[in-house]
């Protein structure tokens, strides 16, 4: 520490005398190295996180609410994310995060409720700081086609709804980039400077994606019957502004793993394969001609993919032997045996022969994805456009870049709650921005209902009572989340069928990211500030399907102001609106808007108004599922934050949900319609340490 | 951790200049700007970990035997022999002077589970923030401990006379083991607090809020240890697991006027479950399945999560509070004088609860029944819960005088006296929940399924209940299946397959039906006159202690209690009365010798009865301690309990408990135990010691009947199943006397740091 402090004090006298003779981002920079490179020599034990003690409750309300069920749901906690980093030298460190979560009860004592480590990883640099190395847990993006975690775009989303939807994410280790989650080795080398190369680039990650399922429990369905391994790796150059690259995600289950499970006579062993590979071409004037007024970049990649899924029959011989010993005492005189004592035992060896039958199906896919961006800066005027075309083909499968975070459709506020409507609807009543803005974390003792919902009877011959009833114990917690993101990567045979599961909400057009197979088409997106006060977003895209029906128009427009900074006024004063909205002709007809609008409003010292509201409407020409026709959601949350202290913060929110669905039933031709409103208060103390 | 101020300032100038500057031109600096405004957060932070905690490591070793087990019946093991040790680990994390975050893990590992990883936990014990704006405000969110006044918000205490150190270490380890803190109640929620001194004349004033979460929604399992009062028993307060959500909120208000010499205070809390929350589910159908029911549709049934217990509680307590410091006001600091009066007022919705049966045409109970079977049978009677709502009024007086003399570091002389005057109405769970409730502890499994039943289990001892805890213990099986059903099958019902806390000491807030539950597992030898403190319902009189000392720090103290108390309305024709008398002393021998050494003596005598009617229930407590230090560090304990119960005829005759069949007539305990340790400070110690406890029950003259005459008598519930396979029918009535003793060995380490 005393090393530390000496340093700073070195810093500060070095900085001083330097902060005056250079640009303000090469200040910026060479200080941020400094501090850096500070923290870094910072050896042993440090403690970071956030501590929360929080209260939401939420009240709903509908027509088509059974009498018997409950209306009211509150959730009462304190919980603490712990970081804890050790760092055996300035290049590496190991983090450590471990979650703590106690929801309020003082009825029994209750039995260990766990923490959760739900990150691990060592990270560092080496080689002189051109190899970055990631160890365990980490965060990988190749591009846009290979390896990219899809994020749907909300133009100017309000502080209030932006921090409960990255509360949300980080409850499954998202955060709002396109780095995807996944454990694993990633290397990543970066040269520097060679002669007239600017920089050699090379990487590689290797990630188990998926670990099979040693006991298939009954409770739990999201084991796989095989591991799934990535294999990834890139190469690329610069010189002269130029960049040309290649790119490489190999993801394949690993057929011996599958033994790993008890075979059951004859079962299915599926092999599901996808490899990426792509190649990029780029050029940007910043290195040539670097200017502060305008800069023009174009990148191209070009994927190849191959995705297959062949079967293979894990056939089990079992073959069982009988095997006798005898110690027999034999009678001198009559030559019979007598006081025989025989051991009998039973040999039994398992034999599994994988016969592999005629492929499922093979596809050999490719996809274009170019992409022109532009800045101009005039006088107080900033600009920055940026163009996408995409040619994908229907046969394009490239899953590490297709599974996007928000997935939605999950029952997350008053999930005990029971209504009419539920046995059709029941997967609609959240709604979009509940899933968006809203999860549930909870430390519940380990009980069926938990896992299956209070609500519908377990089934009663599968899987068998005696398996459910063993979770029947007090003294055994969990964590449990209700939660609509989600950061696992469907392989590439699940994604059709889920793709239809995923809320198409947030970008209809793009529901995988740049990865939507048979997609054609352009998107501009403009971003103009006027001296960082004023910003304007325009949005304009138009894609449509080669072999599918479907053609997406989507457009959309936003506004925010620091009226503050226009006004000179001492706080935050801040205006939020946009517009967005996505048809689809053709195909399933559907289409989109969304309409937002925010304000943070700072009242005196750390209290602010924080206020939002959101309005989205869907409308499924072809109902979806065959019987949703409509659905028209908004939220409103209002409430004031005080800081307390850098980081820490109370707040108070109140806030109305509604959602009204309009579906068809069997029993008649004519739309039903189902509405419910939840009124929501939040309260909550971060503190961030 | 600290940090030099002049370093850190210097970087956070820079900083901030760079951070405006960017600021100011935006654009292409605009994502160094972040990072900046990031590290210098960082930075500006203060911070700094406090580490703390506690290790609580034991050796329990008890050796049960019991002559009357002629033959081996009882084929569980004679011994239990627990090692563990539980390691609180204390952090606490402060970005900024002003806030600070706490969080207490607790790791607890068996010594004898070598090979199974899992028999080691770790677990979040204890989580909050905490805060404070400038001198006057303090909040915490999350867990925190909390205590207005004995009728308000109070966790109850038992009250032991000069009980001996060696006995009562071990009872603070058990009462630490589930974060008991004198009479400060364990809350979750949220606290306020207010402090603003205004002055001699106005003086102090205090006023505080609170929000918590009493119980959350939460399906337990009905034969579980933890989370049932008594497992398995399918009656009302026997499952802890609620359908609703139950809050609290509370309001105090102090002011302490003329220095402080004076105080006026009020207290409005209201309890509440929150209707609207009320959570139904399947559960198995249990009845019908035994039945031999096969329908899909009758194999589980949709109903409350606790159909034992489904009405809200909506109560309401209301309190004032008033008192003076006479000597404070006259300046004498050799005079006592003192007196609090609080009277309080509750009203608390009661529900007058009915199953009406479904009746069919001809007025006969309808019977669920399916088509699967030949022959209709009934596995479930169609019926409804009916409640007929009242709201119940209860008021409860408290006055507290303090009077005496003293001349400071040489003697004092004074008696402190209680008048309670707490009606029948008067109800209050936030100060009525006692944080006892008595537990078989050691060689439980001698019990087998009366276990549960603790005050009432053969095998009890009030000794083991106060003084014994295993904070996990693993039940062994009938059968050693290894899969999950076997496990559940071979268990003996009262615990499960779980392993589990052991502990009498409790945290616990209880409901209507869960403390009157209690009150009828009460061990009458230590809760007899008021189990749920001084806010239990239903009683009269007066309570004192006087107290005489002598030499700095009561060198030589002696001390009497007395308790006069009645029912102030009677549950049956007459009212119960409750009388405790007795007395004790303690010196330091050493101490009025001159040496800096202690060696002190102690004992202790109380005397209690509890009369209705003819019947009488009268019970005995002696204590008697001895503690040398005769180095440094190292010293020798000794300690002896005698507890007796005497239940006259007329009594027996009026018992009806839960697992009780025959009445226990007479009950006699004693317990002696000898040991050395090495005591760093009053909470910190290294102990070990050895004793025995002598148990004698008698039971009621009882004729032991044969119904089924296979030779075997019908079981007695609440005689060891040794007794009962051992004992001949008889024709005339007899006497059972059992006794049992149980040899214990401890090696206890508590450390705090």
């Amino acid at each position: 520490m005393n090393k530390m402090l000496f340093k700073l004090a070195i810093l500060c006298v070095t900085v001083g005398a330097f902060a005056a003779q250079d640009s303000l981002e090469s200040k910026q920079i060479s200080f941020l190295d400094k501090v850096t490179a500070i923290q870094e020599n910072a050896f042993g034990l440090a403690f970071g996180g956030t501590a929360k003690g929080g209260y939401l409750s939420s009240v709903a309300q509908s027509d088509q609410m059974d009498s018997t069920t409950p209306t009211s749901e509150t959730q009462a906690f304190s919980q603490m994310n712990l970081v804890v980093t050790a760092r055996p030298s300035p290049e590496s460190k190991a983090t450590v995060e471990v979650r703590m979560h106690q929801d309020w009860q003082k009825a029994h004592e209750q039995g260990v409720n766990p923490l959760l480590l739900h990150w691990f990883s060592y990270d560092g640099r080496s080689l002189g700081k051109k190899l970055q190395f990631n160890i365990g847990d980490m965060r990988v993006a190749y591009t846009p086609l290979t390896i990219n975690q899809p994020q749907g775009e909300q133009l100017q989303e309000p502080e209030v709804f932006k921090a409960k939807r990255l509360e949300a994410m980080a409850y499954k280790n998202l955060l709002d980039t396109n780095a995807r989650l996944m454990q694993g080795l990633n290397a990543d080398y970066h040269s520097g400077k060679i002669s007239v190369i600017d920089d050699i680039h090379g990487q590689g990650t290797i990630a188990r994606l998926r670990n099979n399922g040693k006991k298939p429990d009954q409770a739990f369905f999201d084991f796989d019957r095989e591991d799934r391994y990535l294999l990834g790796g890139r190469f690329g150059l610069q010189t002269f502004g130029a960049n040309i690259g290649a790119n490489i995600a190999d993801v394949s289950d690993r057929l011996k793993s599958s033994l790993n499970i008890q075979p059951m006579g004859i079962d299915t062993i599926r092999i599901d394969k996808n490899r990426v590979i792509s190649f990029e071409l780029g050029y940007n004037t910043k290195t040539l001609v670097p200017s502060k007024t305008f800069e023009v970049g174009a990148n191209v990649e070009y994927a190849l993919s191959k995705a297959s899924l062949d079967k293979y029959f894990g056939e089990s011989v079992i073959e069982q032997g009988t095997y006798v010993i005898q110690d027999a005492v034999v009678d001198p005189l009559t030559g019979a045996t007598t006081d025989s004592t025989i051991y009998v035992g039973y040999l039994n060896s398992k034999t599994v022969v994988h016969t592999a039958t005629a492929p499922v199906y093979s596809l050999d896919g490719k996809s274009l994805l170019a992409n022109l961006t532009g800045r101009l800066n005039v006088g107080e005027f900033e600009s920055k456009l940026v163009f996408d075309y995409l040619q994908n083909d229907e046969k394009f499968v490239s899953e590490l870049a297709s599974t996007p975070s928000f997935v939605g459709y999950s029952p997350i506020l008053n999930s005990d709650a029971v209504t009419s409507a539920d046995a059709v609807i029941g997967k609609f009543r959240s709604g979009s921005l509940e899933n968006m803005y809203y999860s549930i974390y909870q430390s519940l003792p380990l009980q069926q209902t938990n896992l299956m919902g209070k609500v519908s009877a377990p089934l009663s011959t599968s899987p068998p009572e005696s398996e459910i009833y063993r979770l029947d114990n007090n003294y055994k917690m969990g964590h449990f989340y209700r939660n609509g993101y989600t950061n696992m990567t469907y392989q590439a045979s699940e994604l059709a069928a889920v793709t239809a599961d995923m809320d198409p909400s947030l970008d209809m057009a793009l529901p995988l990211g740049y990865a939507t197979p048979d997609l054609k088409g352009f998107q501009g997106k403009l971003d103009m500030v006027w001296n960082n006060q004023v910003t304007l977003n325009g949005r304009f895209g138009t894609f449509s399907q080669t072999v599918g029906l479907s053609s997406f128009t989507k457009m959309g427009a936003g506004i925010g102001a620091d009226l503050a900074a226009i006004v000179g006024y001492g706080k935050a004063l801040d205006l939020q609106g946009s517009f967005e909205s996505t048809t689809e002709s053709k195909g399933l007809e559907r289409k989109s808007t969304r309409i937002v609008a925010g304000t943070k409003v700072g009242v005196w010292r750390g209290l602010s108004v924080l206020a939002g509201f959101q309005s989205l409407n869907m409308e499924y020409g072809t109902p979806l599922y065959g019987f949703l026709q409509k659905s028209a959601e908004s939220l409103i949350l209002a409430g004031t934050q005080v800081e307390i202290t850098k980081g820490s913060t109370f707040s108070a929110q109140f806030g109305m949900l509604s959602n009204k669905l309009t579906y068809l039933t069997a029993a008649s031709s004519v739309p039903v319609e189902f509405g419910i409103d939840k009124t929501l208060i939040a309260a909550d103390v971060t503190v961030k340490f | 951790m600290k940090t030099n101020h002049s370093s850190i300032d210097c970087i956070k100038g820079l900083l901030f200049t760079l951070v405006l500057a960017g600021a100011a031109s935006a654009s292409a600096v605009t994502d160094n700007q972040k990072i900046l405004q990031n590290k210098m957060d960082s930075i500006d932070v203060m911070r700094g970990v406090e580490v703390g905690g506690s290790i609580r490591s034991a050796y329990f070793r008890s050796y049960f035997d019991s002559k009357q087990d002629l033959v081996g019946h009882n084929t569980t093991g004679d011994r239990e022999q627990n090692e563990f040790v539980s390691f609180d680990l204390n952090l606490g994390f402060r970005p900024w002077e002003n806030t600070k975050a706490n969080v207490m893990i607790r790791m607890f590992g068996g010594m004898q589970d070598y090979f199974a990883a899992a028999a080691k936990t770790v677990s979040v014990g204890w989580l909050n923030i905490e805060g404070r704006a400038g001198d006057q405000i303090r909040w915490v969110v999350g867990d925190f401990r909390q205590q207005y006044s004995p009728l308000t918000l109070n966790s109850p205490e038992l009250e032991l006379v000069y009980e001996p150190t060696i006995f009562q270490r071990n009872r603070k380890m058990a009462r630490n083991q589930v974060l008991l803190d004198s009479n400060q109640r364990n809350l979750q929620g949220a606290n306020l607090q207010y402090r603003g001194n205004f002055g001699d004349g106005i003086g102090e004033v205090r006023a505080e809020a609170m929000f918590s979460r009493l119980r959350r929604v939460e399906i337990l399992d009905f034969s579980g240890a933890m989370g049932n009062l008594l497992p398995n028993e399918g009656i009302q307060g026997a499952s802890q697991s609620s359908g609703m959500n139950k809050f609290l909120a509370a309001l105090n208000l102090e002011s302490f006027p003329l220095k402080k010499n004076l105080m006026v205070g009020a207290t409005q809390m209201l309890i509440w479950d929150d209707a609207n929350s009320l959570v139904r589910e399947n559960r198995l159908n249990t009845f019908y399945i035994a039945n031999g029911g096969l329908a899909p549709a009758y194999r589980y049934k949709y109903g409350p999560v606790n159909p034992w217990d489904t009405l809200p509680q909506n109560t309401s307590v209301t309190s004032f509070r008033l008192g003076a410091d006479g000597a404070g006001i006259v300046q004498n600091k050799s005079l006592i004088l003192s007196f609090t009066a609080e009277y309080a007022l509750s009203a608390d919705d009661v529900y007058d609860e009915n199953a009406v049966y479904i009746l069919d045409s001809l007025g006969a109970p309808l019977l669920l029944t399916d088509g699967d079977i030949y022959t209709p049978t009934a596995y479930d009677t169609a019926k409804t819960l009916t409640a007929t709502k009242s709201v119940l009024d209860g008021t409860a007086l408290l006055a507290h005088l303090d009077l005496g003399y003293q001349k400071e570091k040489s003697w004092v002389v004074k008696v402190g006296a209680d008048y309670i005057m707490n009606d029948s109405g008067w109800f209050n769970n936030l100060a009525q929940s006692p944080s006892f409730i008595p537990h078989r502890i050691m060689n439980s499994e001698k019990d087998g399924n009366t276990a549960k039943y603790g005050v009432n289990s053969p095998l009890y001892s009030t000794f083991d209940a106060m003084y014994h805890f295993t904070p996990k213990y693993n039940p062994v099986g009938t059968t050693n299946a290894t899969d999950d059903n076997g496990m559940m099958n071979g268990q003996v019902k009262s615990y499960n397959v779980a392993p589990y806390s052991k502990n009498s000491w409790t945290s616990a807030v209880l409901t209507r039906k869960e403390l009157a539950l209690a009150a009828s597992l009460a061990d009458p030898t230590v809760q007899m006159a008021l189990p749920n403190g001084l806010a239990t319902s239903n009683r009269v009189g007066i309570k004192a202690v006087g107290i005489v000392g002598y030499g700095e720090n009561n060198a030589v103290e002696l001390q009497g209690i007395f308790t006069q108390l009645e029912e102030s309305k009677a549950i049956g024709t007459e009212k119960a009365k409750f009388n405790e008398m007795g007395g004790g002393a303690k010196v330091d021998v050493f101490k009025l010798l001159g040496f800096a050494m202690p060696l002190e003596l102690s004992g202790s005598y109380k005397f209690a009865t509890r009369t209705l009617a003819a019947s009488e229930l009268a019970t005995s407590f002696l204590n008697a301690g001895f503690y040398w230090r005769y180095y440094k560090r190292f010293g020798i304990s000794a300690g002896f309990q005698q507890a007796t119960m005497d239940l006259n005829a007329q009594g027996l005759a009026m018992t009806s408990g839960l697992g009780v069949d025959v009445g226990v007539a007479k009950g006699e305990q004693q317990q002696w135990m000898v040991g050395l340790d090495y005591s760093l400070s009053k909470t910190a110690w290294l102990a070990i010691n050895y004793g025995i406890a002598n148990i004698k029950n008698t039971y009621a003259r009882v004729t032991l009947v044969d119904s089924n005459a296979d030779g075997v008598i019908d079981p007695v519930t609440n005689w060891p199943d040794y007794v009962n396979a051992d004992m001949a029918p008889s024709t005339t009535a007899q006497v059972l006397v059992h006794e049992f003793s149980m040899n214990q060995l401890e090696a206890t380490i508590n450390v705090g740091f």
